[in-house]
Order: structure tokens, then sequence, then C-alpha cells
């Protein structure tokens, strides 16, 4: 058994992050994440595949319309588009994935949640590892495409692949954690999701560079965690030099999130069972 | 427990719990739309504010009691009393709005079998995450995985998805989990213990037996049958708040005393029909009507032949389809305090079940010739989704018709009436040893 030999239960306890009890639970956060990566290839024909096949029509279509026919460059006549666009959808599905599992968590786990106890931050956190798994499956493909279009990619650019990875998971965590908390009460947000994961995909540099952004709105476009993540990567591979004051306002933007999420989480979560 | 003076302390410790619930009249859906909390915000400070109906629940007010380490304790109730609230607050799904419980030692909760059972998984991957879930850890799992699987006799079908089970085989696969957990404090709903299948039977058992080596059990449930049988104390809910609280006797009595006098004048004539006036209802099945017949459906009236078998006639409508639905009758001595037994429609082999499709539905429960003696009792008929939940318990079900049973015992020459006993089976094996 789950080693908790005391538990004490005391009305309007103030909220707090409890990593303690977090840890404790860490086997069923597995099983959590487990459990959701398993489902989801399930009876697909496809099965991983699902996961390099989505960047890759999304690159081609991309290609095709913002190259091609709207002319927007990668920014650099060394770089060829696809692998520029793809690199940046790698990373941009694994932040619109994960903000849209976490925020649907809580209201997917509704039959758990009001049948036994755990800690309700589990099921955001678990929602995270699929798009982290669906990733490296990206990655792989990546690779593929690097070498058909003979790039031969920095080796700086290796050493970003995981402070990019971390950056733009927190920021959706962070995100995603606050619309989970707002989806239990206001199933609103369900229906605003798309919409908003949309728009994001158009204000944040994945299928143009950020040098595109006029400098004096740049300095607001790098508070997107997704913006400073890719932008760097992008510039670590191609061998251009990093904005690391960028990246630092990336990091502050996805910190701001996660504090802000984890607060409203923690503040509503005791009523969760009451109005889910 | 390493601390020596922690074994004389209490188990559980509640004190002074409450739980409010705040009803708003103005929504229909039980979660707000962002709409309406905006349309409030917009409108509050014009002064027009919205005629708001919020009415404040007490589902639990002052609530305190406790439980001694290796007790067996019940928590009996009607329906409403605040039974479910307060399992909820000990299991920790509902924070209580006042009050504090300190709870000694590892425990479970068991207010649902199967909990997170996924569809798409196979029942090994399945045993794994409901057991996680009920807190067990993957060595613990995997120590026991057998025996589950041996416990639930679905080996052959293990790596099959659980989609593909039968309504038997799951809920079998979810008791062999929930039958090997080993907690030191149990907190076990009585909805475990709807319907009585023999699988569930010898699940109860196991789940008991690992109780009597000093294990602590709050039981919480409405049949008074059950509490008696397993537990030594316990506390009598009413009304959100402990009416009594002491020996299992002394307040099971209490209550059977309480429901009997609001059912008083209701039991002495029950009519031998009853029809639906409207207000019985629920999700799965409406009533329409209740009578006992004969074996070629004609009315009894009432007066049935000891001697013939007679028939419980339900006829209603299925609204919505589920594969753990079942109705089945309950029969009552005629000062309704005893149930001599209950069968449900789904008892026997899964083949010979009537089918419950959507629509219309008629079905006849056999009460078996020469069993009841003459007299009065009384049938309440019950529909439950199988070990879920009762949509109307055996105790409590509005649905009653009174039967009244006459004719001779057996063949014998020597008794014509007025034979004692509650029943009065024929048992004619008697012979020279």
């Amino acid at each position: 058994m789950r080693n908790q030999s005391a538990v004490s239960i005391q009305a309007g306890r103030r909220a707090s992050l409890n990593i303690k009890e977090l840890w404790s639970y860490r086997e069923l956060f597995l099983f959590f994440a487990w459990r959701d990566i398993k489902v989801r290839y399930k009876q697909t024909a496809l099965g991983a595949g699902w996961a390099i096949l989505q960047p890759f029509l999304a690159t081609g279509v991309f290609t095709l319309f913002f190259n091609r026919v709207a002319g927007i460059s990668s920014g650099s006549a060394t770089i060829p588009y696809p692998v520029f666009a793809y690199l940046g959808l790698m990373y941009w599905n694994c932040f619109s994935g994960s903000l849209s599992t976490v925020s649907n968590s809580l209201v997917s786990a509704q039959g758990l949640i009001t049948k036994i106890y755990f800690p309700r931050l589990i099921p955001p956190l678990a929602a995270v590892a699929l798009s982290v798994v669906d990733f490296f499956f990206a990655g792989v493909a990546f690779i593929a495409i690097l070498i058909a279009f003979k790039v031969q990619p920095d080796i700086l650019g290796l050493l970003m692949i995981l402070p990019s990875l971390v950056l733009i998971v927190l920021g959706a965590f962070g995100l995603g954690v606050f619309f989970a908390a707002l989806n239990v009460k206001y199933r609103d947000v369900r229906s605003a999701l798309p919409f908003i994961t949309q728009i994001l995909l158009f204000v944040t540099p994945v299928i143009y560079p950020i040098s595109l952004i006029p400098e004096r709105f740049r300095i607001y476009a790098y508070l997107n965690p997704a913006a400073g993540a890719i932008s760097a990567v992008r510039a670590a591979f191609f061998d251009q030099p990093i904005n690391w004051a960028g990246f630092g306002l990336s990091v502050l933007g996805a910190v701001i999130m996660i504090v802000f999420g984890l607060w409203y989480f923690r503040r509503t979560e005791k009523n969760f069972v009451d109005v889910i | 427990m390493s601390k020596k003076d922690s074994s004389s302390l209490p188990a559980i410790e509640v004190t002074g719990i409450s739980k409010c619930y705040t009803i708003n009249h103005k929504n229909k859906a039980s979660y707000s739309t962002l709409k309406d909390d905006l349309a409030n915000i917009v409108r509050a400070p014009l002064g027009k504010k919205i005629e708001s109906t919020e009415e404040k629940f007490w589902a639990l007010k002052n609530v305190s009691f406790e439980v001694p380490k290796g007790e067996i304790f019940g928590v009996i109730g009607k329906n409403g009393s605040g039974k479910s609230t307060l399992l909820k607050i000990l299991s920790r799904i509902v924070d209580p709005t006042e009050g504090s419980i300190k709870i000694r030692g590892r425990v479970a909760s068991l207010l649902e079998v199967g909990t997170g059972f996924h569809p798409e998984l196979t029942g090994r991957e399945n045993i794994y995450f409901n057991g996680s879930m009920l807190g067990m850890s993957r060595q613990e799992i995997t120590s026991k995985f057998q025996e589950i699987v041996d416990f639930s006799e679905i080996e052959k079908f293990i790596d099959t998805p659980v989609k593909f089970y039968s309504s038997g085989m799951y809920v079998r696969l979810a008791f062999a989990v929930a039958a090997h957990l080993d907690p030191e404090i149990l907190i076990l709903d009585e909805v475990l213990a709807v319907g009585d299948a023999a699988f569930q039977q010898k699940s109860m058992k196991k789940i008991l037996s690992t109780m009597t080596e000093g294990r602590t059990v709050l039981f919480v449930s409405h049949s008074m049958g059950a509490i008696r049988q397993l537990c030594t104390k316990g506390v009598l809910l009413k009304e959100g708040t402990v009416e009594a609280s002491g020996s299992i006797g002394a307040i099971t009595d209490r209550y059977l005393l309480e429901t009997m006098n609001e059912g008083e004048e209701a039991t002495s004539e029950l009519s031998p029909t009853w029809v639906n006036n409207g207000s019985v209802d629920s999700e799965w099945f409406v009533p329409e009507e209740i009578s006992l017949v004969d074996a070629d459906q004609k009315p009894l009236k009432g007066v049935a032949d000891r001697n013939e078998d007679a028939w419980v006639s339900i006829k209603g409508t299925i609204k919505k389809t589920d594969p753990a639905f079942t109705l089945g009758y309950a029969l009552w001595d005629k000062d309704s305090r005893n149930m001599l037994y209950m069968s449900l429609a789904t008892d026997g082999s899964q083949k010979d079940w009537p089918k419950f499709n959507k629509g219309p539905v008629q079905i006849l429960g056999k009460i078996p010739r020469r069993l009841l003696n003459t007299g009065n009792y009384r049938v309440t008929v019950v529909d439950a989704l199988f070990q879920k939940y009762w949509i109307h318990d055996p105790e409590a079900s509005p649905m009653r018709v009174g039967l009244k049973v006459d004719g001779k015992y057996t063949s014998s020459p020597y008794w014509l009436d007025n034979r004692g006993g509650i029943i009065a089976p024929e048992i004619t094996d008697w012979k020279n040893a």
C-alpha cells in the first residue's frame, strides 16, 4: 500500500503545493501516463506513425501555401523551408498537444475524481507525457528529413533540443493547468480551446521566422514560451546567433504561467468534485 | 505503527464535520457557463441583480464519532441522511466545510468496483491501473497478480481488452482486484452489496476475512441485514446529524422503528396492485404497474393459494438501456420488519435473463408455491444497476403491493390452517434411521 500512515482532514485548510504528497503518488502518475499512451495508440492502424505523419503533412501544406504561394521564407537562403517548418511544427505540436490534453485532463478523469482520492495534479501532469512521447517519434523522422535535404545541423543545435523542449512543455503545462481548473467549472473552455490554439499558431513564429515580427512587438511575442523555444532551437540548429534575451523572456513567460496556473488550480481544487 | 501508544488511539476520529452545498436554482446545469457568471458581473453593478435563489443545504451538520482500531463499524441512515457525503469526506474526495478528521493507518476506500477501468486496456493492464488507483504499489500488484487472476476465474481472457468482456466478467475482474486490497482501514460502500450473485458473495467474504486480522472497516449501508451481520458498533444518521451511536443492535432497532412508524398505515392495508401516479421515475426505468398474477397471468386480487405459484408482474418502460440494469422483488413479513428473501431478474445464468430492451417491458417473477405460510406479506419491487447502486432499494422502494396467502399445508391430514412460522416450506423427508 501507498505509505501514508496517517491522514488528517481539516476543513478550510489553506491550499499548498504539497510536493511531498505528489512524490508519494509518483507511481500512480506513471500508471496514468502509461495508460494514456497505451490507449492513444490502441486500435489505430498507424499507431505512433501518427506522431510523424501529423507534422509531415502539415509541413507539406505549409510549404505549399505559405512558402510557395504566399512567399514566406525561412529567413535564410541556406535553410530549406520544409526543414525549417518541420522543426517548428515538431515543437508546436508538442505545445498544442500538451495544452489540449492538460486542459481536458480533469474533465476526462471525472469518473475517477468523484470516486477516489489522489492528488488532482496527477492527471494534468500525466497528460504532458503523451505529447513528449509524440515529440520523440516526430524527432526520429526529423533526422530523415535532415538527411534528405542534406542539412548538417550545428552541434550547439543538439544541445538546445532539451532546454527548448522543457521550456515549451512548462509553458503548455502552466497555461493548461489553469484551463483544466477553469474547465471543471466552465465547459466553455472545451469549445474555446481549439480556437485559442489556432490563434496561438499564427502569433507564434512557427511557420515564419520571428524576424518577420516588427521589432517593437517582438518583446511581447517572446513572452510566449513557444516563441522563445522554437526560435532558439532553430537558431541553434541552423548556426545562427541565439537571442538569449528573448529566450529569457520566454522563460519568464513560462514561469508566470506556471505560478499563476498552479495557484489557481490549488485554490479551486477542493471544490472540483462539487462542481464537476 | 512504530509508536507504542498509537495502538490505543482510535483508527478514525471524526470531529464536528459539516458539509454545506449551495444549491443554485437559477441554473439547470450543474456547472455554470462563463456566460452566466459574466452576465452576473455585468448586471450586478447596474443594480439589476439577477434573481438569485441560492440556497444553502447542510448535508452534514456537526457529526462526530470515533472508530476504534479493529472494529467493523456501521454507518446507517435513510436515503439523504448524509451517508454518502460522509463517505466521500472520509475518502478525501469531498472537502468538509467545517470540522476535522484523523485517520490512523493506511486507508483504502471502495466506493465503486472497477474505478479507472478503461475499455481499451486488457484485463492485465486494468489490474495494474485499478490496483494502483486503489493504493497498491506496483510490486504489490505483481506479487498478487496470479492470485487476482485465479480469483477472477477469467485467466483465458486476461490479455483481451475489457471492452470485449461480458458484464459478468467485467465485474469479476473488478471485484478480484478489490478483494486483494490489504489496507489497515477499509472504507466500504454498500453499492458492493447490490444483488446476490455467488461470485460477489465470494468477494465480500474474501474482503471481510482479511478484516478479522485486527483491521478496521467502516461499512456504510441501509441494509440492516448486512449491517447486523457484520458490524458490532455504528452510528445512525438522520438529516445530516448523528441520531444515535453505540452498539449495532440498539441503533438498528431504532432505525427500523423509525422507518416502520413512517410506513405504518401504508403497510397495514396494502393494495394488491400498484399504479404509478407519475411520482416514480428514473433515468433508466419508469414503472407503470405492479401486480400479482397467477400462472395464466390473471390478476390474483391480492390473494394467492399457497399451493400454486404466484407471479409478480412488473410493467413499465425502459428509458435507457444499461448492461447492469436489473429488476426484482423483495418479499417481506407482514409486519415489514424482516425481509424473507429477494429475487432479481438476473439471478440465474445469463442466457435465462429477461431482455431489457428500450421501450415497454413486462416481466414476471415467480413466488414459488408451498413456500410461504398463510397470512399477509408485502412485496416491494426494486430496480438497480447491478454492482453499482440501487435505483429503488428493497426497504424504501415505493413500488409495493400486499399479498395474502391462503390454502392448506401439504397433503397431510393433520395441518389444516394456522401453522406456525413465517414461512412454511414443504419439508416431507422424514424416515426411520
